[in-house]
């Protein structure tokens, strides 16, 4: 019998845990270790920080759907891998720390046969001088909808401001980009279009000025370079349409900016051309910068080798170039396929945990070296293919014996779908769909655009609204393991 | 069009402008099943390519 642990039970974890366990059977131990007892459709947390969701139909308990199919659930954080056991036995095991089921607070060795690492990003709030509490969490001045709760937060604050202009007070509100080496654009476009759409739906757009703040050094870039789809017989880049969208909603722009300073009511931001700058808000959302969750790794004589597994910010380290290298030489090869630890064969990172090569979009600095440049995109949509190509790798692994994996997950040949929406109602609603293949461009294959342009679009409308609502319906039943789930792609 | 978008030597000059009758097909029922058909189609489509 094999055990197979997985690390972080969000996208990536969930669906490797799901998949390994329905291809190994009842012969085979699948352990999932993750902290939170809920699990998220993460994509649902924007209509929770604008009050259009309950929160609770955002998560759902993830326990009674692991006992339903024999995963041993694990409510705790992984704190250290022992990739070579330690001195009395050569059985590599993890350190976890329970936060639930009864035993919060007390320590476990977990042994593993395979191990995989989907434990995602730690907020890292802190890095931003008044951006966080602290505590890895946001701090008093700003909010955030990076997880449900932290969206029902935004919500109530979002509540406070509109109930101001009600009453006929102007009021500045600030989302977008809380360091100058964030991601998530697509989620910040969202939840910005989402907010000026609700004002408009309540009537009181006049009283807010809404602001954009960005590191992109161009409106559209979304941490991918930008991309470029068809309009008439030309290729525009995704700049022109993303401009438009904002000119027509009246919401203002700053890019190329590095967030420095959170206060009350005011931010400080570094630009490119090295200025400081000052913007007051009254109400403002900012995403913080990632980094991975600081597991720690240990040999067998217990001597710390962390940097022998993960990169300098905790990402793990698998089957990439890492060299360091300019932005010209920059190929879609250096993206990892296996994602297996190059020293470890028994252990793999999905989704966001797995350390990229570097970014996609052109990296940028301030004159005196801040760096301003979009961290690589971590979208839902691939992060859940790599957890299912590590899953059937495993099985290969273990039932077939393949000594090498046999599925590979590579960012320059995976899609990412974004439908970014405003509003929930069914018909006054409204959405951008994006779809682009692949998300690394890769122009050896694509010369033109380093895409496919047939496949790599944008456009807004209602049918992109009601495939934001069908994918929320498909994946909470996918997510919750209900009859046919392993048919949903 | 409004005159928001035509700001000479503004950062909105650069932006293309939505004209009246793309926004009418935004919420144009008939059109929007077609184009619902098509957007499903092509994540379908995507969904494929990126399997390994
Ligand atoms: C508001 C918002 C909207 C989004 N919208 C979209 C969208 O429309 N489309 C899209 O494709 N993507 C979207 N995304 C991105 C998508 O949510 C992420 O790509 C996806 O969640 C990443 O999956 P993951 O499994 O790598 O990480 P996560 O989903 O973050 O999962 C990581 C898991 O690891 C757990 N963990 C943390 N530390 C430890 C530890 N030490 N030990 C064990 N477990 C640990 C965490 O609790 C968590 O359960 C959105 C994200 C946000 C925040």
């Amino acid at each position: 019998m094999a055990r197979v642990v997985i690390l972080g039970g969000g996208v990536a974890g969930h669906t490797a845990a799901t998949f390994a366990k329905e291809w190994l059977g009842e012969e085979h131990e699948v352990v999932v270790v993750t902290p939170d007892g809920n699990w998220n459709w993460t994509p649902s947390n924007i209509w929770v920080g604008t009050g259009e969701m309950r929160k609770e139909d955002a998560v759902f308990p993830i326990a009674p759907v692991y006992e339903k199919v024999g995963i041993d659930y694990r409510e705790a954080k992984a704190v250290s891998i022992h990739p070579e056991g330690k001195s009395d036995s050569d059985k590599a095991f993890v350190t976890i720390e329970y936060t639930g089921q009864g035993k919060a607070g007390q320590s476990e060795e977990l042994s593993y046969d395979y191990l995989v690492n989907a434990t995602g990003a730690k907020l890292d709030f802190d890095a931003t001088p008044g951006l966080g509490n602290g505590n890895a969490e946001p701090g008093p001045h700003t909010v955030s909808v990076c997880t449900a709760e932290q969206a029902l937060h935004a919500s109530e604050e979002l509540e406070k401001v509109m109930e101001k202009m009600r009453k006929g007070q102007k009021q500045t509100i600030l989302i977008g980009m809380g360091h100058g080496m964030c991601t998530y654009q697509g989620a910040v476009f969202e939840y910005i279009f989402s907010i000026e759409h609700k004002l408009r739906e309540e009537g009181i757009r006049e009283y807010a000025e809404i602001i954009y703040i960005s590191n992109e050094s161009f409106l559209g870039d979304f941490g991918m370079g930008g991309m470029h789809i068809k309009m008439g017989g030309y290729a525009g880049s995704s700049k022109l349409f993303t401009e438009s969208l904002y000119n027509e909603r009246d919401i203002k722009w700053i890019l190329g900016a590095h967030v420095t300073k959170v206060e009350e009511g005011r931010v400080t931001y570094k630009t490119l051309d090295g200025d400081t700058h000052e913007q007051e808000f009254d109400f403002a959302m900012l995403i913080p910068l990632f980094a991975g969750v600081g597991i720690k790794a240990y040999d067998k004589e217990g001597n710390d080798m962390t940097d022998k597994l993960f990169t300098p910010n905790g990402f793990m380290k698998v089957d990439a170039d890492y060299t360091p290298k300019p932005y010209e030489e920059w190929k879609a090869s250096d993206w990892p396929s296996t994602l297996q630890n190059p020293d470890y064969k028994n252990i793999f990172a999905a989704g966001i945990a797995f350390a990229p090569p570097h970014s996609i979009s052109k990296p940028v600095q301030a004159p005196d070296g801040t760096p301003i440049t979009p961290a690589a995109p971590r979208t839902g949509m691939p992060n859940a293919m790599m957890g299912k190509a590590v899953a059937a790798s495993i099985r290969d692994m273990i039932l077939e014996g393949a000594s090498e994996p046999t599925h590979t997950a590579n960012m320059s040949e995976m899609g990412a779908t974004f439908v970014t929406s405003a509003g929930k109602d069914f018909f006054t609603g409204t959405a951008v769909a994006m779809t682009i293949y692949p998300i690394v461009p890769d122009y050896e294959k694509y010369p033109d655009t380093g895409r496919d342009i047939n496949i790599t679009t944008a456009e807004i409308g209602l049918a992109a609204h009601w495939t934001k609502h069908i994918q929320y319906h498909i994946f909470m039943y996918k997510a919750k393991l209900l009859p046919g789930w392993t048919l949903i792609p | 069009m409004g005159d928001k978008y035509m700001d000479p030597y503004t950062p909105k000059t650069g932006a293309i402008v939505s004209l009246s009758f793309g926004k009418f097909l935004r919420a144009c029922i008939l059109w929007q099943v077609v184009r619902f058909v098509v957007i499903n189609l092509r994540m379908i489509v995507l969904i494929l390519k990126s399997k390994h």
